[in-house]
């Protein structure tokens, strides 16, 4: 008798530690792609026209008379924290996205919010005059049709349960609907102001400069600690909304909330730099295969892996063909499709 | 005890449940049956408030559902719904872990995975705590997700047709856990069920449901003859009894 009780408890050590070994495992990924980022901001901060060993980098940032003080300072560095915001936040807001509609082909552009934002950019382009101010208003139109388009989908939901589905039509209609105004405004529009409105759509860091970046950080990083709250609320949605509801989850206002906000998160990062594709789809997939699906980790995890994907990628295209630059947008789908596809044949493991 | 008074529920005008009344012990087994569209699964999404309910009361230990919160509400009542796919790739021990949500915050604590590895080991899941739930086989699944059930830790448990894609032999196998965790564990289950000779066998009472009405509710064999089923699904059918056991054969 006392043999079949010490057994049963030794099974339930065993489980236990099985389970914690694997949490383990999470923690310890999650440690090393914060090492990746910080090892490619270096070779990012060391790379480009004036190439600076690893040891001149410290002088180089700290001594105004260092020749290369003012491109590393003012030039690369913010640069790179503007690519790692981008990043942070398309992830972050990719994971939400999918995890809120049920879809793991969701991103942040899924309900719209891509071609509302490149439509709020359209705006200032056609009808301001080309000066120095202008940039700040196509932020503020982007971001601000970014909002509308957030508060259309969650309207026009909420008039029908918040299921996931009605939010999905919303935002394929509200896709359509800017894109054909993106179109006629390009059909009506002069040969430059055609040109930028492609450019915006590409994606570029080259505005990135100290004065944008804190208004981009404020509104990526702001939401990052109530995202970060719902997580378990996540994990749970995975399983259905009415698995969810069972278990305690405010169905509903779950799904609101992280809509709002994942939408804000998106609106940071692409006001300032267009829409960057791929990045919001691809990285929570890379970062799921090494280490599932608990939000708890996969939420900050993929934030990360993001901001390594988007500075490797930006990295590159400023480099690989300099001194021409290769849009951002083009750089993250020509690297981030191989890894996604070695990945996802190498994929063997039962948990992924 | 969980009690119901006077439900009535129904969605766009159309009435589903009137006027349902009745009580569930803790311990006891209540299958409800009734054909398809009758209003079974309503019923249960009432009790678990996926549904707002129209009119009537639903009580848990006397307290009336609708002032609790989600989480309390969680706390009284587990509920598996009819099928459950997951989207994400999550272990076995991650899926069970989920029912503890009602009891903790953001983080697990110790004490929640040692009752996540307790359950596992009592419903002999212990090889597949690390494997992803979607390559289970259906009857490893609702396994499960009656773990996960349990770790919730409630009095109550609701279950929408857990037997609905099983094999013979799992369906025997998941009616006799359940049968057992009543017992065992002191709770109280309804569930949802098509086929009446398990629900007469592993159940204290059943309710049968017609139009939204309750038809029948009593000892299995009291509301299962010949008249009702005719009464109710519009089938003829035979009650037999061998070596002491009855049972009910459809379409007769």
């Amino acid at each position: 008798m006392t043999i079949a009780i010490d057994e049963h408890m030794f099974e339930r050590e065993h489980v236990y530690i099985r389970y914690i070994r694997l949490v383990r495992r999470k923690w310890l990924i999650s440690l090393v792609l914060c090492a990746v980022l910080a090892a490619t901001a270096l070779v990012a901060l060391s790379t480009g026209s004036s190439a600076l060993g690893l040891a001149d980098l410290y002088p180089a940032l700290t001594d105004s008379g260092h020749p290369a003080h003012a491109i590393v300072t003012q030039l690369r560095l913010p640069r790179i924290v503007m690519a790692i915001l981008v990043g942070f936040g398309l992830s972050l807001a990719g994971v939400v996205f999918q995890a809120i509609l049920r879809n793991p082909l969701a991103s942040p552009y899924t309900l719209g919010i891509g071609s509302s934002a490149g439509f709020g950019a359209v705006l200032p382009i056609f009808f301001l005059p080309a000066a120095a101010g202008r940039d700040v208003w196509i932020a503020a139109s982007a971001f601000l049709f970014t909002m509308i388009s957030a508060f259309v989908v969650l309207a026009v939901s909420r008039l029908r349960n918040a299921g996931s589905e009605t939010m999905i039509l919303t935002g394929i209609a509200l896709m359509f609907l800017f894109s054909a105004l993106t179109s006629f405004f390009q059909y009506m529009g002069t040969m430059e102001q055609v040109s930028e409105i492609v450019f915006w759509f590409f994606g570029s860091l080259s505005k990135a400069g100290w004065m944008e970046i804190p208004v981009s950080a404020i509104m990526i990083l702001t939401p990052f600690p109530f995202i970060l709250r719902m997580a378990p609320d996540f994990n749970l949605l995975a399983t259905g909304d009415d698995a969810a509801k069972g278990l305690g989850v405010n169905v509903e206002r779950v799904r609101m909330a992280a809509l709002i906000l994942a939408s804000f998160v998106t609106a940071g990062a692409i006001c300032f730099t267009g829409v960057i594709g791929f990045v919001g789809l691809v990285a929570p997939h890379i970062t799921r295969m090494l280490l599932g699906s608990d939000h708890r980790f996969l939420l900050p995890a993929s934030a990360m892996s993001g901001a390594v994907l988007v500075l490797a990628a930006d990295t590159l295209g400023r480099t690989v063909w300099a001194p021409q630059v290769i849009p951002l947008g083009i750089v993250t789908a020509f690297t981030g499709v191989p890894f996604f596809f070695y990945l996802l044949v190498r994929r063997t493991k039962e948990t992924w | 005890m969980l009690e119901i008074k006077g439900l009535t529920f129904g969605y766009n005008g159309r009435s589903v449940l009137t006027d349902i009344g009745f009580c569930l012990k803790q311990g006891e087994i209540i299958t409800v049956a009734g054909p398809n569209g009758t209003g079974k699964s309503s019923l249960l999404k009432c009790i678990t408030r996926i549904n707002d309910i129209g009119k009537g009361q639903i009580t848990i230990h006397g307290k009336d559902t609708r002032t609790m919160s989600r989480m309390a509400l969680a706390r009284h009542l587990g509920y598996v719904p009819q099928s459950v796919q997951s989207r994400f790739p999550m272990t076995v021990f991650d899926a069970v872990l989920m029912g503890r949500r009602p009891h903790m915050s953001w983080r697990p604590s110790r004490r929640d995975m040692d009752i996540v590895s307790e359950i596992l080991t009592d419903l002999n899941l212990v090889d597949l705590a690390v494997t992803d739930f979607e390559r289970l086989s259906g009857g490893q699944k609702q396994k499960v997700l009656l773990a996960r059930a349990l770790a919730q830790d409630a009095d109550f448990l609701v279950l929408d047709e857990p037997t609905s894609s099983l094999d013979l032999k799992h369906q025997i196998d998941v009616m006799r856990l359940i049968r057992n965790l009543a017992a065992t564990r002191n709770v109280g289950v309804i569930m949802a069920m098509h086929d009446l000779n398990l629900a007469a066998r592993f159940s204290d009472r059943v309710l049968m449901l017609c139009n939204g009405k309750i038809h029948g509710l009593g000892e299995p064999w009291d509301v299962i003859h010949e008249e009702s089923i005719r009464d109710v699904y519009g089938v003829d059918a035979m009650i037999g009894e061998s070596n002491g056991v009855r049972f009910v054969l459809p379409g007769h």
